[in-house]
C-alpha cells in the first residue's frame, strides 16, 4: 500500500513537471520576445543584476515611447549562473518554449556554450561584456558587444614590447585573466616569465621571490579578485623589487588607488565610458531604481547600447534574423552609450578599445596609447 | 520539444552518472564523492581527441573509458586502504586534485577557458557501404544515442547487481568483516567496482562533452559529485531504478520551478530556495530515497 503511494506520488510529480515544462506557450505576435541569460545567482550576480536592470530600464523606455514598429519588447530572464550547462539549458527553453529569436548573454562561459545553439537554430545571439577570445567568428549569428580579451593582451604586449626585454607575468587562474595572458604573450616579443596563482591567493611572496629572482625589468599582474591583485603588488613592492608594475582593471579599484605601492602603475582597462547625454540619463535612471552608481559602467554601458541596437536593426530590417545578422554585420555607425560604433564580420563590436590608465597621486590619469 | 528532447539527454547523462556510482555508494557502501573527476576525465580525454585529433567520437570515447580506468584503478588501490568517513574524505581529495588538473594544465586542457567546438559523434561506414554516414547533429538522434547507451549502463548495473559478484558486493556492505571470514578478498571487489564506476562516468563524461560542445573546469567540481550523490540518495540507494529515479526528479525539478511564475527579481534565487526546500523535505520523509532499500 505504501509502496504504491510513492509511485503515485512520483509519476504526479514526473507529470506535474512535465506539464509545467512542456505548456505550449502561443507564439504572442503583439510582443517581441527576446531571452536573457546571465548570472542572476552565484558569484556572478553582482554585475549580472545590474545589467538586468539596465535591460529593465531600456526596455521600459522603449516601451513608453510605442515599442519596436509599434510592437512591445518583452523581456524573458533565465539565470546562466556563468556556467555554460545551465546557460544551455536555459537557451533551450527560451529557443524551444517562449520561440525567442533573439537572445542577450553575459558571461564568457555561458556565451561560448550557448552561441553553437543559437546558430544552429538562427538565433541571434548578443554577448554583452563577454570577452572570452573563442567568441570571435562564433557564428553568423553571434555578435559580442564588448572588445576581446586578444585586443588587451595584444595593447599590452605592444605597449610593453617597446620598452622591455624581459617581463614578469603574474596571473590568476580563471577565464578571462588565462584569456588575457595567453593574448599577451602571443604578441609580446618580451621573454616572459610566468606564475599562475589559483584563486583566494594571499599570500604570494613564493611567487614573488620566484620572479624578483630573474631579474625582470617590468612586473605585469593580471588578477580576477581585485583584493588579491593588491597583495601581489604590496608583497611584490615589500619583497624589494623596484621596476615598473602594469595591471588589469584592477588598478580602477579605490583601495588600489590608494595604496602607496600602487602609485605609477599602467593598467588596461574597460573601454572609457563616454559623457554623454544617453550615459547621463542612463547612469541617472539606474540611480533611481538602484540607488547607487552602477558599479560595473562598461557593462551597464554595453547592455543598454545592444538593447537599442536590436530595436534599431528590428526597426531596418524586421524580424527575420537571417536579415538582422546581415544588418548587424554591415552596422558602422550606431550612435549609443559608447559612442558611434558597430560590428566586424566575426561579430565583434569594432569602434571602441580597452583604455590604458596610470595611477598617479591615488587618482586615475587616461593615458594615449590605447586611443 | 528540443528543449524537452535536451532535457531528456541530460537526464540520460545523469542516469548514467547515477547508475555507476550507486554500484559504488548504494551497493558497496563505500561514500565515493570524486565521481565528477571521472566524469569530467571522460569529458576531457574525449574533448581533446574530438578537437585537438579528429579522432572519431566512439574511438575517442574508449581511450577516455580505458584512461579513466587505469586511474581509478590507482585511485581506487590508495582508496581501499581508507574505511567509512576516510574513505569520503580521501576520495574528496582526489576530486580536488583532478579538478586542479583539468584547471592547471593550460597546455593540454586549456584551463579555465575551456575546450569549445566539441564535435557531434559520427559512423563513418563509407569505406564498407557507400553514403553510409551516420552523424548525431541533431538533438533527437543525440538523445537516441544516449538512450543506447544509458540502457547498456542500465543492462550491466542491473547484471552485475545480480551476479553472484554483486551479491558479495552487498555483503561488503552490510558486513565486510564477516564476509572476510568466508575467505573474499573484498579489497579487490571493492577496486573492481570502483573502476567500473569511473569508468561508466567516463561515458557520460563523453556524452556530455559531445552534447555541449563546450567544456570547462567548473562543470567537474566537488559540487557536480555532491550533485550525483543528490541523485542516488533521493532515487534510493542500491536500487537501478532509483538512480534513473533520481536523475529524472533532480533534471526536472528545477526545471519545472522555471514555470511557477516567480516575479523575475526574485526567480532565480526562489528556484534554488524551493528545490532545496524539496531536497529537505524529502529527505525528512523519506530518507531511504524513493525507492531505496539502503540508508547511508
Amino acid at each position: 500500500m505504501k509502496k504504491s503511494i510513492i509511485w503515485i506520488v512520483i509519476i504526479v510529480v514526473v507529470i506535474g513537471a512535465l506539464v509545467l515544462i512542456g505548456q505550449k506557450t502561443e507564439p504572442n505576435t503583439e510582443t517581441i520576445k527576446i531571452g536573457f541569460i546571465g548570472p542572476l545567482s552565484g558569484f556572478g550576480a553582482a554585475w549580472g543584476e545590474e545589467q538586468k536592470q539596465t535591460v529593465e530600464i531600456a526596455v521600459d523606455e522603449i516601451n513608453a515611447a510605442g515599442g519596436v514598429d509599434g510592437k512591445k519588447m518583452e523581456v524573458i530572464y533565465e539565470d546562466g549562473k556563468c556556467v555554460g550547462k545551465d546557460a544551455t539549458t536555459a537557451a533551450q527553453k527560451l529557443i524551444s518554449i517562449d520561440k525567442v529569436k533573439i537572445i542577450l548573454t553575459i558571461c564568457g562561459d555561458e556565451s561560448v556554450a550557448v552561441a553553437p545553439i543559437a546558430e544552429k537554430n538562427r538565433v541571434l545571439m548578443m554577448a554583452m561584456w563577454a570577452t572570452h577570445p573563442g567568441l570571435t567568428g562564433a557564428g553568423e549569428y553571434i555578435f559580442r558587444n564588448s572588445y576581446s580579451d586578444v585586443g588587451t593582451g595584444k595593447l599590452m604586449a605592444e605597449t610593453v614590447n617597446q620598452k622591455y626585454q624581459k617581463v614578469a607575468v603574474i596571473t590568476e587562474i580563471s577565464d578571462v585573466q588565462i584569456g588575457l595572458r595567453d593574448a599577451f604573450k602571443k604578441y609580446s616579443k618580451s621573454q616572459v616569465i610566468e606564475e599562475n596563482y589559483p584563486p583566494e591567493t594571499k599570500d604570494f611572496r613564493s611567487y614573488a621571490l620566484d620572479l624578483i629572482s630573474e631579474k625582470p625589468e617590468a612586473a605585469i599582474l593580471i588578477p580576477n579578485s581585485p583584493l588579491g591583485g593588491l597583495a601581489a603588488l604590496q608583497q611584490l613592492r615589500q619583497l624589494g623589487y623596484k621596476g615598473p608594475i602594469y595591471g588589469n582593471y584592477f588598478g580602477e579599484v579605490n583601495d588600489v588607488l590608494k595604496s602607496p605601492e600602487a602609485q605609477g602603475m599602467i593598467f588596461f582597462t574597460d573601454p572609457d565610458v563616454g559623457d554623454n547625454e544617453i550615459k547621463n540619463k542612463l547612469f541617472n535612471n539606474l540611480k533611481t531604481s538602484t540607488g547607487n552608481e552602477p558599479n560595473f559602467k562598461f557593462a551597464v554601458a554595453v547592455t543598454y547600447d545592444s538593447v537599442y541596437i536590436i530595436k534599431q536593426a528590428i526597426e531596418k530590417v524586421g524580424l527575420d534574423t537571417g536579415d538582422l545578422k546581415n544588418y548587424l554585420h554591415n552596422l558602422k555607425d550606431f550612435k549609443g552609450v559608447m559612442g558611434t560604433y558597430g560590428f566586424n564580420d566575426k561579430g565583434d563590436a569594432v569602434g571602441y578599445v580597452p583604455a590604458v590608465k596610470e595611477i598617479k597621486n591615488g587618482q586615475v590619469v587616461g593615458l594615449d596609447i590605447g586611443n | 520539444m528540443e528543449y524537452l528532447i535536451h532535457l531528456a539527454i541530460l537526464i540520460g547523462i545523469y542516469g548514467i552518472l547515477g547508475l555507476s556510482l550507486n554500484l559504488v555508494v548504494g551497493y558497496t557502501g563505500l561514500l565515493s564523492i570524486t565521481h565528477a573527476a571521472f566524469y569530467g576525465l571522460g569529458a576531457y580525454v574525449t574533448a581533446i581527441l574530438l578537437t585537438g585529433f579528429g579522432v572519431n567520437f566512439f574511438l575517442a570515447m574508449l581511450v577516455g573509458v580505458i584512461i579513466t580506468a587505469i586511474l581509478s584503478l590507482i585511485i581506487g588501490a590508495i582508496l581501499s586502504r581508507f574505511r567509512g568517513d576516510y574513505y569520503a574524505l580521501g576520495s574528496f581529495g582526489f576530486n580536488v586534485i583532478l579538478f586542479s588538473i583539468f584547471l592547471n594544465w593550460q597546455e593540454v586542457t586549456r584551463g579555465p577557458l575551456g575546450i569549445p567546438g566539441i564535435a557531434r559523434p559520427e559512423i563513418d561506414l563509407r569505406f564498407m557501404i557507400q553514403d553510409l554516414r551516420i552523424v548525431f547533429s541533431s538533438n533527437w538522434s543525440f538523445l537516441i544515442l544516449t538512450a543506447c547507451f544509458l540502457l547498456l549502463c542500465y543492462l550491466l548495473s542491473r547484471f552485475i547487481v545480480n551476479s553472484s559478484f554483486g551479491r558479495v558486493l552487498k555483503a561488503i556492505r552490510e558486513d565486510e568483516a564477516a564476509i572476510q571470514v568466508f575467505g573474499y578478498h573484498t579489497s579487490y571487489y571493492k577496486l573492481t567496482i570502483f573502476v567500473i564506476g569511473a569508468a561508466l562516468a567516463a561515458v557520460a563524461g563523453a556524452l556530455f562533452a559531445s552534447y555541449i560542445t563546450f567544456i570547462d573546469p567548473s562543470t567537474f567540481t566537488l559540487n557536480e559529485s555532491i550533485f550525483i550523490l543528490a541523485i542516488i540518495i533521493l532515487g534510493g540507494l542500491a536500487s537501478n531504478r532509483g538512480a534513473l529515479l533520481g536523475a529524472v526528479a533532480l533534471v526536472l525539478l528545477p526545471e519545472a520551478l522555471r514555470f511557477v511564475g516567480f516575479p523575475s527579481d526574485i526567480a532565480a534565487q526562489m528556484r534554488q530556495v524551493v528545490y532545496g526546500l524539496l531536497l529537505i523535505i524529502l529527505m525528512l520523509y523519506r530518507p531511504q530515497g524513493l525507492v531505496g532499500e539502503y540508508r547511508l
